[in-house]
């Protein structure tokens, strides 16, 4: 809507003071059946208001008396403008999962590779709202207990100090439902992480891992050089002796010795710890090789001597 | 006795055992259990007595895919899959070859013992050590050859400190630190490569797997570099650096918690381990940059300054200039002068736009460069950094420190040409003085007699040390030490000074002011042994005189004088026999020990047999002692038809036999010939008669018979006094440590140090740690005393014909004689009565049988064999034994009357001196990397040959026959032509093999029996000799002294009216002899060779 078309709307002293550029609920169903990440909030919002906050509260959403919704983990803060000259500041506070809660959750989601692929789209999957109790957590993932209380979920405070839930609540709870719709992983953000650190742990998790198992260090190019290798059954007729190339191995000069040469490639640790990394590990390679030599120049138990 | 394999299981060592005893008395039919393992508590009694206690190995038990033959050979064993053999117990108990066999895989369960990765690596690295000792509990099988190399490669990667601490993600989510080798570089990945490409079937077939080698190979080598790095790091209580650090906040702490200690676990407080993982993958992610950055790469270039002509140049100012090479062609360099250089006129923006470009790679690659190099971070500070001016001091330090890590980072560094020469090194020369002419045998007389001069006569000497190519005085040097600079200009030449190198060459000089030694200490100073420190190496030896001859070799023909041929000597020396036998007078004139190793088939005896006659022809009538000529009993009949062919004037006294002379009268007799021909057995036997002669010189053919240094056999060789030594052999001496030592000491005593010194100094270092400056050293230390051709010289191919035929002339032995002479009194007596069919039949049975003989007696007593390649018990056997029971026979025992395996008395080559003769002629070849074809008519004596190299020289021949399906042969010939090393032997049957193949990876063709006819034995010549035939083919023509092959020989040779009957007619025409004729054609003529050793 133009800014025109604001101005030219009657004026109505007993209406709230008007909002240039505020979030306007023009959802095309309305309020009914919305999908199941926003539904329960706002259908539990409904109930515990009185019946003036609702029709009071509809009007504002439609009419944009919602000045901000801000998500941050955790927390959505809101401003609405009411008929009072200063708008009124709202508060969700949200439970939280835990950081071992959350390591369930993205092991979990990881575990299968159509979540991944949903959430790439935006998309939650209806399966993920059931996994959360499955995993033994008791916050679900979509909230549905909005009030004053502190056992709350989202616990919700506003600056007008009437009763929870308020008209200013129902307004945005219109905007947060609509949002909740449209972008569902938004979730995981009210249940304490950021929607990008979500998808990057589950991306960092399911690209680094395969079955479970990860390595920091990366796998050298003769390890998938499948040329390289004879399969067992053209062996046969040579199964014991080993191939060829271990002449070559052998007949290879030994490139000559740099100290610490992979070290000072290495450079400074990027573990962002106090601890004075490099000079440890010149000590322990220096250590290290010490012993190697001792190990390679073994004096082993002599042989039976026919002398 | 036990085989012992290895494979690698879940994270450990499982040690396990094929049982030789039980695998002899078993039928081997197998699956699911393994018919012939041992229980782990005969391996570890098998080994204790090598490797010490097993204590920490656990019993266990795995499951391999192992080859079985589902087509048997014998009978009785059913229609269940048979296990068979490793290829090193097929060898060890004489399995009989089957080519018609189907082979399958199947799961095989098998006992074992575990080892924990840290005394798997002492266990494996035990066993290396022991190969190659005798041992009459356990032999290693195939495959524990590649494991040690896993196990060395493990090693080194912690001695040259290419180890990363990583971090590991295991299955059950739980986070670990892990030492583990850093392969992504080029030469590690290489030798990785090399690695993965030679597992043995062996070491991957675990049951349940996809015989992938990667999975096995990561796991070893992460658990064993861990176990070794983690060991020591607890030993030494490195744990105590992190303690006082909360693990829970600070991540160093709680990744260093697993790195440092015995549990390798990572917990990390609230945040995600899997930050740990991230952020160590970054870390060392850093190491593969330059693998995963496409584009430029930085590149240095270090510039000299310009230097006054006076200018020593310590305190002068270098550039190291920047610029970018594409790494595909990295001679194309864009300086980084002309990147910020704004160009003008009217193609300025499409180059500028370009040069921007660049000149952001540039950036981001000094960014690069200086995590490892932080003082270029100051060249960055310039907004057009294109170099960064240097001190002396510190671009030393740039080429000396920096540039191989750069150089290992993806970075090129372009540095001036002297740098790293040894020549711009500090370096010693040593000067030796000899006169001209040598001193001749018996004018300088030392205090040990007649072996005077040689390796201790007497040099004069000096040192000079030099800087780069000038030479310094001790004054000049001690000006530069108190100067302390370490790169100086000399003469227009820099010189790469370090400090510790002038200290050594001072101590040196002023310690060694020169005077006299003798020859054998100025050559072992001369290559850094009892010489300067190593800091001082020494860049060359000039000599004067003869020593300076010695020191060339034949190699420096204007300094080297050439001898002619001898007058008398019947045949033509080719050019390059004319230099050795040069080289053997001049070494052989100063009393100096000579090792002739010349490939097989240069003619080693005939330069020999020249050597002796030019001495004989220079000295005239006057009396020289005798020479020695010791020689394996196989060859014997050869150098006599040697010497009588090419020096027929020289006079020959063979030392052999029941009759042989003894004390005073064989001295006698000895001085009375120029040569004295024997056997190596006889010189231990006759030791006090031998010694008793004064030798002019010993020469010991196929000397590798001394290589193991305690024999009996070797200290009789070593006890006899001469006035000079000559070994020669045909096995590449210089890379076989242990038969190099144990010959040179031989031939030079006392040159090459202790046997235990020589262990420590060289085959340490060249065998473990491969070392190249020592094996360097080496090969310069003994170069003066060994002469080795190859057929592939250049110099060489030039005089060889390109084929190249000699006959062995082949002793029988006793049994031999025992039993040719039996079957020809019984066939004379018998044909005398007979007549008609019945007559032909005696003599052609009696003919096979004698040819039987000629080969190996248990070819003709059916030992083992039989056409259909079961055993047999025949008659003859028991007729063997009654007749030997008196007679001082080798106690054979018949062991097996196992289906598919040979008794262990038909694999004895010196029962035959053809197989004896054809082993030894197999391992020198073998030894050089070269090919053989051996024909033989019998296939009964192939499946012997086949048994026989597999047992002798490890070796797994190839055997073709008439039964060889079709398929089978393309194959066999295939895999031949391959010629990749692993099968060098081809035994073939003479009518199935001698016509129609392709061949020619064969440079050697042994005719093991002679046919009547010698174009049949051409036509199997030519498999080897023909087109696509690049080197010369040595065709050995096997033939026993005295005997019926021998006679034929001579009637075809000399072509005689009766050879053109024989040729083409087969055995018939002798079937037409008279009795007289065939006693006259068949018996056999003594020679004084008969008999073993």
């Amino acid at each position: 809507m133009t800014q025109w078309q604001e101005q030219n709307r009657p004026r109505q002293p007993e209406n709230p003071r008007r909002v240039i550029g505020g979030f306007k609920f023009k959802r095309k169903g309305g309020i009914e059946n919305f999908l199941w990440t926003a539904e329960p909030l706002f259908h539990a919002t409904l109930i515990a208001a009185e019946t003036d906050a609702v029709e009071e509260g509809h009007s504002y959403a439609i009419s944009g008396q919602t000045v901000t919704v801000i998500a941050t983990p955790g927390k959505v803060t809101s401003t609405v403008q009411g008929r009072s000259s200063r708008p009124y500041q709202l508060e969700l506070s949200f439970s939280i999962w835990t950081p071992e809660e959350w390591d369930k959750v993205i092991a979990a989601l990881c575990a299968e590779a159509i979540f991944a692929a949903r959430f790439l789209v935006g998309e939650m999957p209806t399966a993920v709202g059931d996994l959360i109790p499955a995993l033994g957590i008791r916050t679900p993932l979509v909230p549905m207990k909005p009030g004053s209380k502190a056992n709350c979920d989202p616990v919700v405070t506003c600056t007008c100090g009437g009763a929870q839930p308020c008209k200013h609540t129902v307004s945005m709870m219109h905007i947060l439902a609509e949002r909740l719709e449209e972008e569902p992983l938004l979730l995981f953000q009210l249940r304490g992480m950021p929607v990008a650190r979500v998808l990057e742990r589950i991306h960092e998790k399911r690209t680094l891992s395969t079955r479970g198992e990860n390595q920091a260090h990366p796998v050298p190019a003769a390890a998938g050089d499948h040329a390289l290798v004879t399969p067992i059954e053209n062996l046969l007729h040579d199964f014991w002796r080993p191939g060829r190339r271990l002449h070559d191995l052998e007949s290879r000069p030994v490139p000559t010795h740099t100290p610490h040469a992979l070290l000072r490639r290495l450079g400074a640790s990027p573990l962002g710890g106090r601890f004075p990394l490099v000079g440890l590990f010149a000590t322990i390679y220096d250590t290290a090789r010490a012993h190697g030599i001792t190990l390679r120049d073994r004096e082993s138990p002599t042989p039976p001597s026919d002398e | 006795m036990l085989v012992v394999h290895a494979n690698w299981f879940d994270g450990c060592l499982h040690l396990w055992g094929e049982s030789l005893t039980v695998a002899i008395e078993a039928r081997w039919v197998a699956p699911p259990t393994h018919p012939f393992t041992a229980s782990p508590n005969e391996i570890r009694h098998a080994l204790e007595a090598s490797v010490g206690s097993l204590n920490g190995a656990k019993e266990s038990q795995i499951d391999l895919l192992l080859p079985h033959s589902s087509a048997p050979i014998g009978n009785g064993v059913g229609n269940r899959p048979i296990t068979l053999p490793s290829s090193r117990l097929a060898g060890l108990i004489g399995q009989l070859s089957n080519d018609e066999e189907l082979r399958t895989l199947e799961p095989t369960r098998i006992p074992t013992l575990k080892f924990a990765p840290n005394s798997a690596l002492q266990l494996l690295i035990d066993l290396r050590n022991l190969e190659g000792t005798q041992n009459d509990r356990f032999v290693t099988g195939h495959s524990m050859h590649w494991w040690f190399a896993l196990t060395q490669f493990a090693i080194d990667s912690v001695i040259d400190q290419r180890v990363i601490p990583t971090v590991l993600q295991r299955r059950d989510g739980s986070y670990a630190g892990q030492w583990r080798p850093w392969l992504n570089d080029d030469d590690a990945n290489m030798q990785l490569a090399d690695l993965l490409a030679s597992m043995p079937a062996a070491a991957r077939a675990i049951d349940g797997t996809d015989g992938n080698p990667w999975p096995i190979v990561d796991s070893f080598l992460g658990k064993t570099v861990d176990a070794i790095v983690r060991s020591v790091l607890v030993t030494e209580n490195f744990s105590e650096s992190i303690e006082g650090f909360d693990q829970a906040t600070d991540f160093h702490a709680a990744w260093l918690s697993g790195l440092l200690g015995e549990r390798d676990e990572i917990k990390v407080g609230r945040r995600s381990p899997f930050d740990v993982l991230r952020d160590t993958r970054g870390w060392i992610g850093v190491l593969d940059e330059a693998r995963v950055t496409t584009g430029m790469r930085l590149r240095f270039e270090v510039r000299e300054p310009d230097l006054e002509s006076n200018d020593d140049g310590i305190d002068s100012t270098w550039h190291v200039g920047f610029g970018l090479v594409d790494p595909e062609s990295p001679d194309t360099v864009i300086d980084a002068r002309s990147l910020f250089h704004r160009p003008t006129g009217k193609r300025a923006s499409a180059s500028s736009a370009r040069n921007e470009e660049l000149s952001e790679m540039l950036l981001k690659e000094l960014a690069r460069a200086s995590r490892i190099w932080p003082e270029l971070d100051d060249a960055l500070e310039d907004e057009t950094p294109s170099g960064i001016d240097l001190d002396t001091r510190h671009v030393y330090q740039f080429m000396r420190d920096l540039r191989p890590i750069l150089l290992e980072a993806g970075f090129f560094v372009e540095v001036p040409e002297w740098w790293g020469e040894s020549a711009s090194r500090i370096n010693a020369n040593l000067l030796i003085d000899s006169p001209d002419e040598p001193p001749r045998m018996g004018e300088a007389s030392g205090s040990n007699g007649s072996f005077g001069i040689g390796l201790q006569s007497l040099v004069g000497y000096r040192w000079q040390v030099a800087l780069g190519s000038q030479n310094v005085s001790i004054e000049m040097l001690e000006k530069l030490a108190q100067r302390g600079a370490p790169l100086v200009c000399v003469g227009g030449q820099w010189v790469d000074l370090r400090p510790e190198d002038i200290d050594s060459a001072l101590k040196f000089l002023k310690s060694h002011p020169g005077g006299t030694m003798t020859l054998v200490e100025a050559l072992r100073m001369a290559n850094g042994i009892d010489g300067p420190p190593e800091a001082l190496p020494v860049s060359g030896v000039r000599a004067t005189g003869w020593v300076k001859q010695l020191l060339s070799g034949t190699g420096a023909s204007e300094s080297f004088q050439m001898t002619e041929a001898p007058e008398l000597f019947r045949g033509t020396l080719r050019p390059y026999q004319l230099s050795g036998l040069s080289w053997l007078v001049f070494l052989d004139r100063l009393g100096l020990g000579a090792c002739l190793a010349d490939d097989m088939g240069l003619g080693k005896t005939i330069q020999l047999i020249a050597l002796l006659q030019h001495e004989r022809s220079k000295i005239g009538t006057a009396r020289i002692g005798p020479s020695l000529l010791v020689t394996p009993m196989s060859v014997m009949g050869n150098w006599k038809r040697e010497l009588a062919r090419f020096a027929p004037e020289l006079k020959v006294h063979i030392q052999h036999g029941l009759e042989r002379p003894a004390g005073e009268r064989f001295t006698q007799i000895a001085e009375e010939h120029d040569v004295v021909l024997t056997t190596y057995a006889i010189v231990v036997r006759d030791k006090e008669t031998l010694q008793a002669v004064p030798w002019r010189r010993v020469v010991l053919d196929e000397a590798q018979y001394i290589k193991n240094p305690p024999t009996k056999q070797t200290v009789a060789i070593r006890s006899i006094e001469t006035q000079s030594r000559i070994a020669l052999t045909g096995t590449p001496v210089e890379n076989r440590l242990a038969e190099l030592w144990s010959i040179l000491e031989f031939c030079c005593p006392g040159y090459l140090g202790t046997n235990q010194d020589f262990r420590r100094r060289f085959a340490a270092p060249i065998e473990r740690n491969r070392d190249p400056q020592t094996s360097e050293r080496l090969r310069s230390l003994v170069r003066p005393f060994i002469l080795r051709r190859l057929k592939t010289d250049l110099t060489v191919i030039a005089d060889l014909p390109p084929l190249v035929e000699s006959r062995q002339n082949i002793a029988l032995t006793d049994e031999q004689v025992r039993l040719y002479d039996e079957v020809v009194a019984d066939m004379l007596k018998k044909v005398d009565q007979s007549e008609g069919i019945r007559r032909r039949g005696l003599v052609l049975s009696a003919l096979v049988k004698l040819k039987q003989i000629c080969n190996h007696p248990a070819h003709y007593l059916g030992e083992g064999l039989s056409d259909s390649g079961s055993k047999s018990h025949s008659g003859k056997k028991r007729l063997l034994e009654e007749k030997t029971r008196d007679v001082d026979e080798p106690e054979v025992e018949s062991n097996s009357s196992h289906p598919l395996i040979l008794p262990s008395t038909a694999l004895i080559p010196g029962r035959s001196g053809k197989t004896q003769r054809l082993m030894e002629m197999l391992e020198e070849l073998l030894a050089a990397g070269d090919c053989a074809l051996i024909f033989t008519q019998y296939r009964q004596m192939g499946h012997l040959l086949v048994a026989m190299i597999r047992q002798i020289l490890d070796v797994e021949p190839l055997f073709l026959h008439g039964g060889t399906p079709q398929a089978k042969r393309d194959d066999l010939v295939e895999r031949f032509q391959k010629g990749d090393g692993t099968t060098p032997i081809f035994v073939l049957s003479l009518k199935a093999g001698g016509v129609g193949l392709n061949l020619t990876a064969a440079n050697h063709v042994f005719h093991f029996d002679r046919w009547w006819n010698p174009a049949v034995e051409n036509q199997a010549t030519d498999r080897a000799f023909r087109i696509g035939q690049t080197r010369t083919v040595n065709v050995h023509k096997f033939i026993c002294t005295g005997s019926l092959e021998e006679r034929i020989d001579q009637m075809i040779e000399q072509k005689t009216e009766l050879a053109t009957n024989i040729i083409g007619a087969g055995d018939a025409w002798l079937t037409e002899l008279s009795t007289g004729q065939l006693r006259d054609m068949l018996s056999l003529r003594r020679t004084g060779l008969e008999g073993g050793e």
